[in-house]
C-alpha cells in the first residue's frame, strides 16, 4: 500500500470493507443464475429431441404396420379393412407436428420434414387407393397401385433414418452442452470459494492494516505519554485514527510544555528563596546585633526608655528571623530538599544544648527545665536539626506553662530507638488535635499565633525533621493537667551495640 | 584580648561586628574581598578569621582553602546564610572550624568565640 493508500474515512473504509464482497456474492449469484438457466435450456432441448426420435421411431413403425397390412390383404385375400389401416396411420400427423415443433429453428430440418410430410401424405394416399380397390374387387388396379409404393417406403424410411441421425446428433450436443454447464457451475463455485477465503484473510488484513495496527499505535501513545518516553511516529492517512492520532499529539505537546511551564516556575521560586534566604540574612544580622548591643548596655549608657525600647525590638528581630528561618525550612521540607549531616552524635549533648538555648527564655518566664541526664546514647542524626527540634518542643511547652511550673525532659532506650520526651503542665491538647497540630498552621486555639506569638509552623518542621531520620514524633495529653511531646529516633544496629558495650563500662553516669 | 580578622563584603554588618569586638576589647581588622583578605593572611597573625560564605571576588571556603594551603594556622568561623548540610560539608573540606549561621545574635556570636578562643 504505501504511497498508493487511499485517502478514506474510517465510515469509508468500513463501507469498503462490507460492501466489496457483498458486491462480488452479488455477481457471484447472477452468473451462477445464468448458467443454472442455460443449463435448464440445454436439459429441456435434450428432452425434445429425444421425444422428436421417439416420434420418428412411431412413425417409422407405423408405415411398417401399414405395409405389413396392405402385404397380408395381397397374401391371405381379406381379413384387414380400410378401418384399420386408419386406426394405424391416425397418429402419424400428430408426430410430424411433433418434429414440426421439434425442429422449429432449424430451417434445413424443416424443409426436410415439409419433404417427409408430403411423400408421407403420398404414401398414405396409395395405401388408401390400394385398400379402396381391393375392397370394391378391383385387385388388379389395386396391385398397380402397391407397385409405386415399393417405390415410395425405401425412400421415406431413408428421409426417417436422416432425420434420426440429426436427432441423435442434436441430443448428443445438448448432452454435452449440459455436462459443459454443470462443469462450468462446479468450477465456479470453485472459484467462489477460493475467492472468499482469499476475500476473507484481504479484508482481515486490510482491517489489521488499517484500524487494529493504528489503533494500536494510539493505544500505545496514551501509555508512553504518563512515562515521559517518545512517542511512535504519526500513523498517517486521513481517516478518523489519524485524526485521534494528531489530537492525541496535540495533547501531549501541551502537556510537555505545561511540565516544561511548572518546572520553570518551580526554578524561580527556588530562585526566589534562595535569593530571600541569602539576601535577608546579612542586613537582618546588622540589625540583631545592633539591637542585642543596644539592650545589652554594650553601646553604653542610655536612657531607660531606650533600653525598653531597644528590648523590644530586639525580641521582634528575634521573632522575625525565627519566622524566617521556619519559612525556608517549610519550603525546603515541601521541595524535598531537607538535608541531613547525619554523624554519630551523643543524644545527651544535643538535649544539653537545646536547654541552653532556651535557659535565658525560660528564666524569664518564670518556669523551670528540668533536665537530670541520661545514660548516653549514641543517635546517628543532624545535631543541629535535633537540637531545633528539642528548643521548638521546649519553647512551646514553656509558653504554655502556668507561672512557676516545670518543663521536664525524660530520655529512654526503647528497643532500637531513643525516646526523647518534653512533659510540661500545661492546659494539654484535646484528643482531636493530637495528630493535627503536626500540620502547618494548626494551632489548639486561634488567639496562640497572636498571644503566643507562635507561627503554627514549628510542630510541622519537627515532624518533617524527625521523620527524616526515620523516627516517629507524637503528643500524649490529659487536658488540663499538661501535655507529654515526644520522638523516637533509630539507634543504628552496629551503633546501637558499640553504645551498650561502653555504657557497661562505664558505671556511673554523668550528670 | 586576641586579634581577629574579619572578612564581609556588607560593610553595614562588618562595622557593627567591629563595633562589638572592640566592645569586648579585641584587635580587629575588617576587609570586604577573598583578595584583600589573603594578603592580611600573609602579612600578619590572627588568632580567628570571620569568613563570610559569598564574598565579592571570591568564595568564602576557597579563601579558606589557600589560606589552609599556605600552612595557616588561625581558626576559621563561616558565616553563612544556608543552613543545609551540604555547604557545611564542603566548609569542614576547606578547612573551615565551626559555622555560624546568620542572622545571629550577639550571644551567639559570643558563645562561639569564647569556644573558639579557649
Amino acid at each position: 500500500m504505501g504511497g498508493m493508500r487511499l485517502k478514506l474515512n474510517l465510515f469509508a473504509k468500513i463501507l469498503l470493507l462490507v460492501g466489496v464482497p457483498l458486491l462480488f456474492e452479488l455477481g457471484f449469484a447472477c452468473g451462477l443464475f445464468v448458467m443454472m438457466q442455460q443449463l435448464d435450456a440445454a436439459a429441456t432441448n435434450e428432452h425434445k429431441a429425444r421425444e422428436a426420435l421417439a416420434s420418428l421411431n412411431s412413425i417409422y413403425e407405423r408405415l411398417m404396420d401399414s405395409s405389413k397390412l396392405v402385404a397380408g390383404v395381397f397374401t391371405k385375400n381379406g381379413g384387414a379393412s380400410i378401418s384399420e389401416l386408419h386406426e394405424i396411420t391416425a397418429t402419424i400427423p400428430g408426430d410430424v407436428r411433433n418434429l414440426r415443433h421439434t425442429f422449429s429453428d432449424d430451417a434445413d430440418a424443416e424443409e426436410l420434414i415439409d419433404k417427409l410430410e408430403r411423400d408421407l401424405n403420398a404414401s398414405l394416399r396409395i395405401l388408401d387407393e390400394v385398400f379402396s380397390q381391393f375392397e370394391s374387387g378391383d385387385r388388379l388396379g389395386g396391385f398397380q397401385h402397391l407397385r409405386d409404393l415399393k417405390h415410395a417406403i425405401p425412400d421415406l424410411t431413408l428421409q426417417l433414418n436422416d432425420l434420426r441421425a440429426r436427432c441423435l446428433k442434436d441430443a448428443e450436443l445438448k448432452f454435452s452442452q449440459q455436462s459443459q454447464d454443470r462443469r462450468n457451475i462446479a468450477n465456479l463455485l470453485m472459484l467462489a470459494i477460493a475467492f472468499n477465503v482469499i476475500g476473507a484473510i484481504a479484508v482481515a488484513i486490510y482491517a489489521h492494516r488499517n484500524i487494529t495496527s493504528r489503533l494500536l499505535v494510539v493505544a500505545e501513545n496514551t501509555r508512553r505519554v504518563p512515562l515521559g518516553q517518545p512517542l511512535l511516529p504519526p500513523v498517517g492517512g486521513a481517516d478518523e485514527i489519524a485524526h485521534l492520532d494528531t489530537t492525541f499529539k496535540d495533547m501531549a505537546v501541551a502537556l510537555e510544555k505545561a511540565e516544561a511551564e511548572r518546572k520553570e516556575m518551580e526554578r524561580m521560586k527556588q530562585e526566589f528563596v534562595s535569593m530571600i534566604s541569602h539576601d535577608l540574612r546579612t542586613p537582618l544580622t546588622s540589625i540583631q546585633v545592633f539591637v542585642n548591643m543596644l539592650s545589652k548596655g554594650l553601646m553604653g549608657q542610655v536612657p531607660e526608655p531606650v533600653t525598653k525600647k531597644a528590648q523590644m525590638a530586639d525580641r521582634n528581630a528575634t521573632r522575625l528571623i525565627g519566622l524566617i528561618n521556619d519559612l525556608l525550612d517549610i519550603d525546603k521540607m515541601e521541595s524535598g530538599q531537607l538535608e541531613l549531616a547525619l554523624e554519630d552524635t551523643s543524644l545527651p549533648a544535643i538535649i544539653e544544648r537545646s536547654v541552653e538555648s532556651v535557659r535565658g527564655f525560660a528564666e524569664k518566664e518564670g518556669i523551670l527545665v528540668e533536665w537530670r541526664g541520661c545514660e548516653p546514647i549514641t543517635v546517628h542524626a543532624d545535631g543541629d536539626r535535633i537540637v531545633q527540634v528539642m528548643v521548638n518542643l521546649l519553647g512551646n511547652a514553656v509558653k504554655f506553662s502556668p507561672k512557676d511550673a516545670s518543663v521536664r525532659i525524660a530520655v529512654e532506650k526503647q528497643g532500637a530507638e531513643a525516646r526523647v520526651a518534653v512533659i510540661d503542665q500545661g492546659r494539654g491538647v484535646p484528643e482531636h488535635l493530637r495528630t493535627a497540630i503536626f500540620e502547618r498552621f494548626k494551632q489548639v486555639s486561634t488567639k496562640d499565633a497572636t498571644e503566643k506569638k507562635g507561627t503554627g509552623l514549628g510542630l510541622a518542621i519537627c515532624k518533617a525533621i524527625v521523620e527524616q531520620h526515620g523516627g516517629v514524633i507524637g503528643c500524649d495529653s490529659v487536658e488540663g493537667q499538661g501535655s507529654t511531646f515526644w520522638f523516637k529516633l533509630p539507634i543504628r544496629g552496629n551503633d546501637a551495640k558499640l553504645a551498650d558495650a561502653s555504657e557497661r563500662a562505664k558505671s556511673t553516669v554523668p550528670q | 584580648m586576641a586579634k581577629i580578622l574579619l572578612v564581609d563584603d556588607d560593610e553595614d554588618l562588618a562595622e557593627t561586628l567591629a563595633d562589638l569586638f572592640q566592645m569586648l576589647d579585641h584587635e580587629v581588622l575588617v576587609v570586604g574581598a577573598g583578595g584583600p583578605a589573603l594578603q592580611a593572611m600573609i602579612t600578619s597573625e590572627f588568632d580567628l578569621i570571620l569568613l563570610d560564605w559569598q564574598l565579592p571576588d571570591m568564595a568564602g571556603i576557597d579563601v579558606c582553602k589557600q589560606y589552609r594551603e599556605k600552612g595557616g594556622k588561625a581558626r576559621v568561623l563561616m558565616l553563612t546564610g544556608m543552613r543545609d548540610a551540604g555547604s557545611k560539608e564542603a566548609g569542614k573540606a576547606a578547612g573551615a572550624d565551626d559555622f555560624l549561621t546568620k542572622p545571629f545574635s550577639v550571644d551567639q556570636l559570643t558563645d562561639r568565640l569564647q569556644a573558639m578562643l579557649a
